[in-house]
């Protein structure tokens, strides 16, 4: 079913997900709806065109967005032509487009619009500043771009959706994804472990990502690493569970979680929830965001 | 920066004097707000037109009498610097001239220099706040940077569009048919979104389907099996039906005929209120390309505005001072270098300003390792270019002449003559400058000018070319040398600097030796462990960074470049710094008997 509106009220935030046709644009549109289904306003951004996809017929898809009047969204001068929600234009983004200049613009009546949104995530933030320093909404959604978990630290103060479509070839994988980017956001605070550290004990801050190759060569005596973030970490999970073995591994500052959506096809929500464990599922938010109200599974059972 | 030819007239400033007086470092500090400002700071432009310059400093003059007229009103100079940072970047004219000729050679005459809505709106908030920054200037301002505001028509009509003074959009208070039409617009779609709840609601009565806004749903395959053999009748809810996974469908409502017509209606609409705004957009954009010249004279006035509130801020911050230009030579009344008075406040060292008087064309400046030649050379290159660039100078008082061109040769010069040695661009760049001094107005610093070659020969060319450049009056040279053997001309000045204060350095190596603390509390020797950042404040401590004039070798210790002593104070082994003063004076004399002796 929809998610709730109060997930995304009065907030930046981000959905991404792992790759293309992972939910991330049906989830982001599925809390547009609730929001405007709980009588609320919001901005819509995404990030270029339909997930980086250039081409005009790639903006004909899932870039068209429905929206109601005072609603906010992001879109490029050649796109509004075919824009039939009336736009009025608030402001206009540094840089060009493929399809011209990137305007923030309001609707002023139902209808339809095409998001096209700034690829540079400095843009983003402006964008994203503008909308909320001018007042312009308070609940901002931003359909981010694939695999860029570093968009939700380029913008201040955003929650992190994640989204992903599991079906029977992928859902131990995709469980695997869920456990890693959980074990992410579960990193200890510098400032919550900072007591336990013991003076003297050598703690290596690293300014930028977090490698591989930079872990090996890392002194040995090194017992606590501290990341500014969470989305600078560039392991694979094999690396970081060698690590979190061996030492301690801490953030500078957090990045707030929203939750999961997941979307099922040909798997039963009990099957898959089975592989995630209790703790991961209860940080799923929506499952299957269009699945007809009051047929919920729990477990296989069906109410 | 541009690429760097000598010969261009309109680039003064080589890359390599740029970078050697590191003025990047302060250049980074002026914000402009404007877009046309930015232009013009990224360029980095150093006038030769002295017309530019003054213009530039009366600007700076003009909007500082402004603050002190209303800087007490500090909602007023706020709003000044918000809506000037709110100026946006126009669209070009000539990209719309082209894009109108390109329309009209299609057959479209009427799209000719047509602007689009994005377009439009950056007109009107460009207006806007440029409107909003002229009502809060004064007279004097206004027509000092040309601020008129004589666009109120314009202004006034593409206030209709938009819901405030920013907002645009081609409203129907441009015209009476797009009202109509957008009025059939609304009422169509209400009586769709009727239509479209009724249908929704048929689905959840018939189906139980509550889709809440949803284009579609996945329901279970036996459910979506029972309404399409029912939906496909026609005569309850209409459902299109089809497979999604293993265990669902998926569900969307079809819609009716009465729907279809509306839908079709409305896109119909559609299509005249795009023709009609077209139109609208055609006009608007007619009448604002016809205010090319007043847009033009306006960006200019807000470029001016911005640059001259930027320097100013900076004549502010350091305390800077306006630059006066006379026929010739290149005068400093306690300047400051900025970028090492910030590196000496981080390091805990003192900064001493720079006085020196050059009234000759050329200037020899002659010093100890370390004593601060090179910052000499810096500061003035930095004080000159600061002076062209139309900013003020960090000095109590500067005067100078302006330049034609401002070179530097010296370490890292010329790093793109690729294939010569140091003295082979040295030379290359001695013969171009030569030429160049010929027609133009020259200022050149040279540090250690032929230093990679024998000392005899370097000293004999570098007399020669002091000789041939204390000859030209348009021009400023200044050369940074070791080299004392130098035949002296006259129409030349002989500078030194003082160097190490050799009473404190003595006071330091006798403390060391017996284990007695210096005057700064410190016992320590010259051979212990000091960290290097430690030995340069000792060296910065004990060295007077003052320029004397050098008599020629009838002072006191004239010729000593206090290498060794420098040597010794960065760390340098002592039995190695003893024998090189042994083998210096002939006689095997330690470090420390050699530093009496030179001040008894």
């Amino acid at each position: 079913m929809l998610p709730d509106a109060v997930n995304f009220l009065n907030g930046i935030n981000l959905v991404t997900g792992p790759g293309r046709a992972c939910g991330k644009t049906a989830f982001a549109q599925a809390a547009a709806l609730s929001l405007r289904n709980a009588g609320k306003g919001f901005a819509m951004i995404s990030i270029g065109v339909e997930g980086n996809v250039a081409g005009r017929e790639a903006a004909r898809s899932d870039s068209i967005v429905s929206l109601a009047r005072d609603e906010v969204f992001i879109t490029a001068s050649g796109f509004l032509g075919a824009a039939t929600c009336l736009p009025e234009i608030l402001d206009v983004l540094p840089g060009e487009s493929a399809f011209g200049q990137l305007a923030i613009a309001r609707a002023s009546r139902r209808g339809k619009a095409i998001l096209a949104g700034p690829e540079r995530n400095e843009y983003l933030r402006w964008a994203v500043e503008r909308i909320v320093g001018e007042g312009w909404a308070t609940t901002v959604i931003v359909d981010g771009a694939l695999n860029r978990i570093t968009q939700a630290a380029s913008l201040r103060s955003a929650r992190l959706f994640y989204a992903l479509r599991v079906d029977a070839s992928n859902q131990r994988s995709m469980a695997g994804k869920l456990r890693y980017l959980h074990r992410l956001i579960s990193l200890p605070l510098l400032g919550d472990i900072e007591m336990d550290i013991r003076i003297g004990q050598p703690v290596s801050r690293i300014k930028g990502p977090l490698t591989a190759s930079l872990l090996g060569g890392m002194a040995s005596d090194v017992k606590v690493i501290v990341v500014e973030d969470f989305s600078k970490i560039f392991l694979d999970e094999r690396d970081l569970t060698d690590l979190m073995k061996k030492r301690v591994l801490a953030v500078a500052s957090s990045v707030e979680f929203g939750g999961f959506s997941v979307a099922l096809r040909s798997v039963k929500r009990g099957e898959f929830e089975t592989l995630l464990g209790d703790e991961l599922k209860n940080l799923v938010i929506s499952w299957d965001a269009y699945k007809e109200t009051g047929i919920e599974e729990m477990g296989d059972e069906r109410i | 920066m541009k690429e760097y030819d000598s010969a261009a007239d309109n680039i003064v400033c080589s890359p390599d004097a740029w970078l050697f007086s590191r003025l990047e470092e302060l250049w980074a500090e002026l914000q402009p707000l404007t877009p046309f400002g930015r232009d013009v700071i990224a360029k980095r432009i150093v006038h030769s037109d002295p017309g530019m310059i003054l213009s530039s400093y009366d600007d700076i003059d003009a909007y500082e009498s402004f603050i002190r007229v209303h800087g007490s009103d500090k909602a007023r100079i706020d709003r000044l610097a918000w809506h000037l940072g709110r100026i946006p970047r126009l669209p070009s004219f000539a990209d719309s001239d082209i894009a109108g000729a390109m329309d009209a050679e299609a057959g479209d005459a009427e799209r000719g220099g047509d602007f689009d809505v994005v377009e439009l709106f950056l007109f009107k908030k460009f207006l806007s706040n440029y409107k909003a920054c002229h009502d809060l200037l004064d007279d004097a301002l206004i027509e000092r940077f040309g601020f008129s505001f004589v666009s109120e028509p314009l202004s006034a009509l593409l206030e209709k569009g938009g819901s405030d003074s920013e907002t645009f959009q081609i409203s129907e208070r441009y015209d009476g048919e797009l009202r109509r039409i957008r009025s059939d617009i609304g009422r169509i779609g209400e009586e769709l979104e009727k239509a479209k709840r009724a249908l929704a609601e048929s689905a959840r009565e018939i189906w139980g389907l509550d889709f809440m806004g949803r284009d579609f749903l996945t329901v279970p395959i036996e459910k979506a099996v029972a309404i399409a053999s029912e939906s496909d009748c026609g005569t309850r809810g209409r459902i299109a039906v089809e497979p999604y996974d293993d265990f669902s469908c998926l569900v969307r409502i079809l819609p009716d005929s009465a729907y279809l017509a509306l839908e079709l209606r409305r896109e119909a609409l559609r299509d005249e209120e795009s023709c009609a705004e077209n139109s609208i957009a055609s006009k608007i954009s007619k009448i604002v390309q016809r205010s090319r010249a007043d847009f033009e004279r306006y960006m200019r006035a807000a470029q001016r505005l911005d640059l001259a509130r930027c320097r100013y801020l900076l004549k502010k911050k350091y305390d800077l001072c306006r630059p006066e230009f006379r026929g010739k030579g290149i005068s400093v009344e306690r300047g400051r270098y900025l970028p090492l008075l910030q590196d000496c406040n981080v390091m805990g060292t003192t900064y001493m300003p720079i006085e020196i008087d050059l009234r000759h064309p050329a200037a020899v400046l002659f010093g100890s390792n370390m004593g601060g030649k090179t910052v000499v050379l810096q500061s003035l290159l930095f004080f000159q270019i600061m002076a062209q660039s139309g900013l003020y100078v960090p000095a109590k008082a500067f005067s100078s002449q302006v330049f034609d061109a401002i070179e530097y040769v010296g370490e890292g010069a010329g790093r793109e003559s690729r294939g010569l040695s140091s003295f082979g661009y040295e030379i290359h760049f001695l013969s171009k400058l030569l030429a160049i001094a010929m027609t133009k107005s020259c200022f050149a610093v040279f540090d250690e000018f032929a230093h990679t070659t024998g000392s005899e020969e370097a000293e004999a060319l570098l007399a020669a070319v002091i000789h041939h450049f204390s000859g030209m009056e348009r021009c400023a040279f200044l050369f940074a040398t070791h080299f004392r053997g130098i035949e002296r001309h006259k129409n030349v000045h002989w500078l030194k600097m003082a160097g190490l204060d050799i009473n404190a350095a003595r006071i330091w190596f006798s403390a060391g030796q017996s284990g007695i603390a210096d005057a700064s509390g410190m016992a320590e020797s010259h051979g212990s462990s000091l960290s290097l950042e430690e030995r340069i404040r000792k060296i910065n401590k004990m060295m007077r960074y003052e320029i004397l004039e050098d008599k020629g070798g009838d002072g006191d210790h004239e010729d000593r470049s206090d290498a060794l002593e420098i040597a010794s104070l960065l760390g340098l082994d002592k039995n190695i710094v003893d024998e090189a003063v042994s083998n210096l004076s002939g006689r095997r004399l330690t470090y420390s008997e050699n530093i009496r002796g030179r001040t008894q």
